[in-house]
């Protein structure tokens, strides 16, 4: 087994969730190295049509990082909140230090059209996302929980539901309040 | 902010989504009267929901790596900046777009700046793809105007493959709209140049494609009204750029990409036609579309059609109508705005020009405005249009009426739809025959049997024609139910149903003036046709209570004659238009006699008699040469029906060719009795399309080909146009809490989703029918609209499925032998196995001990059984039955039985015997049993956007759901009854005419 078979993460993450902050630092060049994969296959492009292989590819990389089926089911709710936490944790970091080397240089260039991914105004920017989450989260916690599972965790409306002991439906109709809040509150911004 | 506050703006928020933008304003209005800060505030939410699109629909994750991606790109790009490529010395890079990266260049040849494109890999490296891509850029490098780029050269160096092109010092018009909000006389200024550049490039035959504003340059840096303010980019290539335009052909595909939902081609997809969505093949109309897009965008701030996926973006361009315009907007720009964003490409701007011509006229008024209250008077535009002299537009009156009916359609046309769909027509009115001749057949098939295999292999191959073919939709209030077209085609006579009362309207096709000859009355107009002197309309009414009538009416006006009573079937004449035939059913005989009669309703004679079959003839049609009359009949086996001739002279039947229908409607000669055209579906589940049946070769083809129902025909006397009602079904399954229909949420997007049937795994699972990929297949979903599966492919059409109690398995209907049988698939769509081998068996249910009860149409229609794991087929009602729903501990069948006039429905036992109850539903279209098995849920078919339901053993009926529009085509509870599955959505019924379909003409 390599450093990033799913067992070694998912024990990486229980580690990380009991006090072990050595597990973060093993955990980091694991999610990186994700996000290097995943990146070089959008640098290629060599078929902008197929977008099917690159969402099984992102659902692959959720899965190589967290790994549900190796926690016992009483377990699983928690791990998901503490997978989602970590993933947020270390993809807002990612973005941080991204930001702070583009700004020591570097010019960017203008996308002809390439429609923005996050934010209306911040393509790509997953810190003002996190921020705005801290302020949704201030003001109604289970609305920042269900962002925080199914955008950085990852988690489907089903999973999520099942980490909050809540139905589908609620997972469905509190994400569309939050979605269109952290929208607005995003375009409101500059 | 105070959590009440934020729990009273959760709740608005919700309860104002589930609205219309229209109800919505008096909605909010009202629940926050007095506190302008909470409306603002919900306004602003719903607002964001609208705009959010793929906004953090994607994980975290991969936008990460997209933005790793765009880095690692931007590097790349850097790393090229002063490479020579061609005479090219890069010298920075300037975006890039669909088909490559994008370089400001100098060209060391000719010392000037260039924009040098560089091609993507996935262009280079397929030659012919190449090959055909250069070959459209050397086409729209020819292209010289003003408002149109000009491309230099493409060429390659090596393993890069350029274009270059005019450098121009501008910003594209999406980032010009970011950044201000333009003034209306510059809109209309940049639209006029956009629709000039359109105007030249339509003229050498080139279509844009994929006009959107990131394909508009805006050169700031020049005043308004001067030449070159705006450049197009980009002609032609679209297509070859595997563009979400093009990557969208099929529904399939789209499918594909809502799941995965690229960010940019949902910004693509915003600016397609309706027919550019549906994959259909584009011409300059569809350039007209996205420029009516991209006008309502400057105008408005907002694109029209919006959703959080490609895929939802689609279904509003197709399904949704001009959301309303600002009322500040001058109404002649309203006007302008309209005409070029109509659904049908017929009805829209048919050039660029004429669109520049109202763009400018429009101008023109503003500055007389202006200039007479002394504002500012801009400059004329100097803009040349292709060689073509301009020439005023011919302003049509404006028509806002039309637009308004658009979506509604009564529950009435759906059920008559439906019922035409399956082949009921003559159930309802033929029922009591039915009923009293099942399973009886003689007359005149034993005449006929030996000719069926004889026809002939040697005629010439028919001249119709599918490519030339041009539509034109006559009418858009979505509520047409019949229609005709007068001999000199200059009139449409059609049925307007609002879903109460029918009326009739007589069109003048060349003004499009439209007069009603008839008003609404509680009758159904049937069999519509002209006298072939087009001076007198006949038609059928029926009252619902007497036997059905047939009237004639001066086309010039006058009164309506009543000619014959009890008639069963449109008139057809005799070529000198003296005599009609017509059908009429002996119900105490068990016939069907073909009559004939002079054109004032008198000396009625029979010609032939066919006992009644199941579903029995069809309408007549008397040949040019008067001598035979042709008319659809159950074909000699029984297996579908076969269009038969009747010698006028001596009464001799025999079969035209061997091809077999379901449901044959509407049968008409070709003037040179050639062949015949008509209406006619191939199975249960298959849409009605128009046929052409050669003659008296007997060679059948399709001339339509789609899944929507036409539900008449008509020819003028040339043959070269016709006339039909065509029918469109939206339908998509929508998920609400059984406690409360009223946060229903939409999770499929496609067009055709749950149109026939719909059920729930036992872990909460959809399995349900759609359309999507050209023929009637399962899919299964969950819940949330994610996980979307299909079950079954390229095993002709599957529908109406039951999943097993144990949730192993699925069962439907599939045609897949020929016939319509009940089969079984496990859940993950492996093991099709078929359970029953009748005649035909539609609306399998499965019973919690394992058994699975349908219904059989095979000499008469009954209920039966068979065990789910296989086995003896057991009859268990030997009554004509329609329609089947087991109670959910397996004990009861509900099911439907007709009345001469009427549909209730009985509750057996499932071990069979007599009716334990009988409901009088006034009407259904669909009915389940609730969850707690007292009642019997159902679709109202006078109330038909809701689910009603009955207690079995007595009691008023109770409305379930309260949807305020669109109709409820069939829906499920999931296995726990907490949460309801609903199939949703509209059918629009409209007068569409075709001509160019004759390959002769």
């Amino acid at each position: 087994m390599t450093a990033d078979s799913p067992h070694e993460v998912t024990q990486l993450l229980l580690d990380w969730s009991s006090g072990d902050q050595a597990a973060l630092d093993r955990l980091l060049p694991l999610v990186d190295r994700e996000l290097h994969r995943l990146a070089h296959h959008y640098m290629r492009r060599e078929n902008p049509g197929h977008t099917l292989q690159t969402t099984a590819l992102v659902n692959e990389a959720y899965l190589k990082l967290i790994d549900q089926k190796n926690v016992h089911w009483k377990n699983r709710a928690h791990f998901f909140a503490l997978a989602a936490q970590l993933m947020r944790r270390i993809l807002v970091d990612h973005a941080r230090r991204r930001q702070y080397a583009k700004r020591g240089g570097g010019a960017h260039k203008v996308s002809l059209d390439d429609a923005m991914l996050v934010s209306p105004k911040r393509g790509g920017d997953l810190i003002a996302l996190d921020e705005a989450l801290d302020r949704l989260a201030a003001i109604d916690p289970r609305k920042g929980k269900i962002v925080e599972l199914r955008f950085f965790g990852g988690l489907s409306v089903d999973e999520t539901a099942e980490a909050l002991q809540i139905s589908s439906v609620t997972v469905m109709r509190e994400w569309s309040m939050a979605k269109a809040w952290l929208y607005n509150s995003l375009s409101n911004e500059t | 902010m105070k959590p009440e506050r934020w729990q009273q703006l959760d709740k608005l928020f919700h309860a104002a989504r589930g609205r219309t933008p229209t109800e919505r304003a008096a909605f909010l209005a009202e629940a926050c009267a007095g506190d302008e800060e909470l409306r603002k505030e919900v306004e602003a939410l719903i607002a964001a929901n609208e705009r959010a699109g793929s906004f953090i629909e994607k994980p975290a994750l991969e936008v990460e790596a997209r933005s790793l991606a765009g880095e690692q790109g931007d590097a790349e790009a850097e790393s090229m900046v002063g490479k020579t490529i061609g005479h090219y010395r890069l010298i920075a890079p300037l975006g890039s777009g669909g088909m490559g990266e994008v370089y400001l260049a100098h060209d060391n040849v000719l010392g000037r700046r260039v924009a040098l494109k560089l091609l993507h890999a996935f262009f280079t490296k397929d030659s012919e793809r190449l090959r055909r891509f250069e070959q459209e850029a050397r086409a729209a490098s020819a292209l010289n105007h003003p408002n149109i780029i000009t491309i230099h050269e493409i060429g390659h160096d090596g393993q890069f493959h350029f274009i270059a092109q005019e450098f121009v010092e501008g910003v594209t018009l999406s980032k010009y709209l970011g950044s201000k909000g333009p003034a209306l006389n510059e809109v209309l200024e940049i639209a006029m140049q956009v629709a000039s550049a359109l105007a030249a490039a339509h003229a050498k035959g080139i279509v844009h494609r994929d006009v959107k504003p990131e394909n508009i340059m805006v050169d700031e840096g020049r005043h308004l009204g001067r030449q070159n303010h705006v450049k197009v980019l980009d002609f032609g290539i679209a297509k070859l750029a595997d563009l979400p335009a093009a990557a969208m052909k099929a529904e399939a595909t789209t499918r594909l990409l809502v799941n995965t939902g690229e960010g940019r081609a949902i910004g693509t997809a915003a600016y397609m036609s309706p027919e550019q969505a549906r994959g259909e093949s584009v011409d300059a109309r569809s350039d007209i579309w996205s420029l009516g897009v991209v006008l309502y965008e400057m105008l408005t701030g907002k694109q029209p059609f919006v959703g959080g996926t490609s895929q939802d973006v689609i279904a509003s361009i197709l399904r949704d109508d001009l959301p309303p315009l600002p009322k500040e907007l001058p109404d002649n720009l309203k006007w302008v705005l309209k005409k070029a964003l109509r659904k049908e490409s017929g009805d829209r701007y048919q050039t660029a020009r004429e669109l520049f011509s109202d763009l400018r006229d429009l101008q023109g008024e503003m500055q007389e405005t202006e200039a007479s209250v002394g504002g500012p008077v801009p400059l004329t535009p100097d803009v040349e249009l292709a060689g073509q002299t301009r020439t005023a537009a011919v302003r049509e009156p404006a028509a806002p009426t039309r637009e308004a009916f658009a979506h509604a359609t009564s529950s009435a046309e759906y059920i008559a739809g439906k019922i035409k769909r399956l082949g009921w027509d003559a159930i309802v009115v033929l029922a009591a025959l039915i009923i009293a001749a099942a399973g009886i057949t003689f007359g005149l098939y034993k005449l006929i049997g030996q000719n069926l295999s004889q026809t002939s292999k040697s005629q010439p191959k028919p001249e119709v024609s599918l490519q030339r073919m041009k539509i034109a939709r006559l009418t858009s209030t979505g509520k047409a139910t019949d229609a005709a077209i007068s001999p000199d085609g200059k009139y449409v006579v059609h049925v307007v149903d609002d879903g109460q009362q029918q009326s009739l309207w007589m069109r003048q096709v060349s003004t499009s003036s439209n007069v009603q000859i008839n008003p609404p009355a509680n009758v159904s107009y049937q069999g519509l046709t002209f006298s072939p002197a087009g001076d007198y309309l006949y038609y059928t009414a029926w009252d619902h209570k007497t036997p059905i009538t047939l009237y004639q009416m001066p086309v010039l006006g006058g009164a309506s004659r009543k000619l014959v009573t009890d008639i069963d079937s449109v008139v057809t004449f005799s070529p000198d238009g003296k005599q009609f035939a017509f059908l009429r059913g002996y119900p105490s005989r068990g016939e069907i006699a073909v009559l004939v009669a002079n054109a004032d309703g008198t000396a009625e004679r029979r010609v032939a008699t066919h006992g009644i079959d199941a579903l029995a003839l069809g309408d007549p049609a008397w040949s040019p040469n008067g001598k035979v009359i042709a008319y659809p009949a159950p074909s000699t086996d029984a297996n579908g029906k076969t269009l038969f001739e009747v010698q006028v002279a001596d009464g001799a039947v025999k079969p035209i060719g061997s091809q077999r229908w379901h449901q044959v409607e509407n049968v008409t000669w070709l003037r040179d009795g050639s062949g015949l055209m008509f209406i006619a579906s191939e199975g249960v589940p298959s849409p009605s399309q128009i046929w052409y049946l050669s003659y008296p070769g007997g060679e059948a083809h399709r001339i339509t080909n789609d899944l929507n129902d036409y539900l008449s025909m008509s020819l003028a006397a040339d043959s070269a146009t016709l006339v039909t009602v065509k029918s469109e079904q939206v339908s998509n399954i929508w998920i609400a809490p059984n406690d409360d229909a009223g946060r229903a949420s939409q999770i499929t997007y496609s067009k055709f989703d749950g149109i026939d049937g719909i059920s729930w795994t036992p872990d909460g699972k959809i399995v349900y029918v759609s359309g999507a990929g050209g023929n009637l297949d399962l899919w299964m979903t969950g819940a949330d609209g994610t996980g979307q599966k299909q079950l079954t492919a390229d095993a002709g059409n599957n529908s109406q499925p039951s999943v097993s109690a144990d949730g192993r398995y699925i069962v439907f209907v599939s045609d897949r032998s020929g016939t319509n049988h009940v089969w079984r698939i496990d859940l993950d769509g492996s093991n099709a196995r078929q359970l029953t081998d009748g005649g035909g068996e539609l609306n399998p249910q499965c019973s919690p001990t394992g058994t699975v009860v349908y219904q059989s149409s095979s000499g008469k229609s009954n209920l039966w059984k068979v065990p789910i794991e296989g086995g003896e087929t057991v009859p268990i009602i030997d009554k004509t039955s329609t329609g089947v729903a087991l109670s959910p501990d397996g004990k009861w069948i509900a099911s439907g039985y007709f009345q001469p006039t009427s549909v209730k429905i009985a509750i057996y036992p499932i071990e069979g015997g007599e009716s334990h109850r009988i409901l009088d539903l006034s009407g259904y279209n669909y009915f389940r049993w609730t969850p707690d098995g007292r009642s019997l849920a159902y679709v109202d078919q006078t109330k038909s956007s809701n689910i009603s339901s009955q207690i079995i053993d007595g009691g008023p009926s109770k409305q379930l759901t309260n949807f305020k529009s669109d109709l409820v085509f069939s829906f499920a509870w999931s296995r726990d009854g907490k949460q309801l599955a609903l199939a949703r959505g509209t059918v629009n019924k409209d007068v569409i005419l075709i001509t160019n379909f004759m390959g002769q003409q």
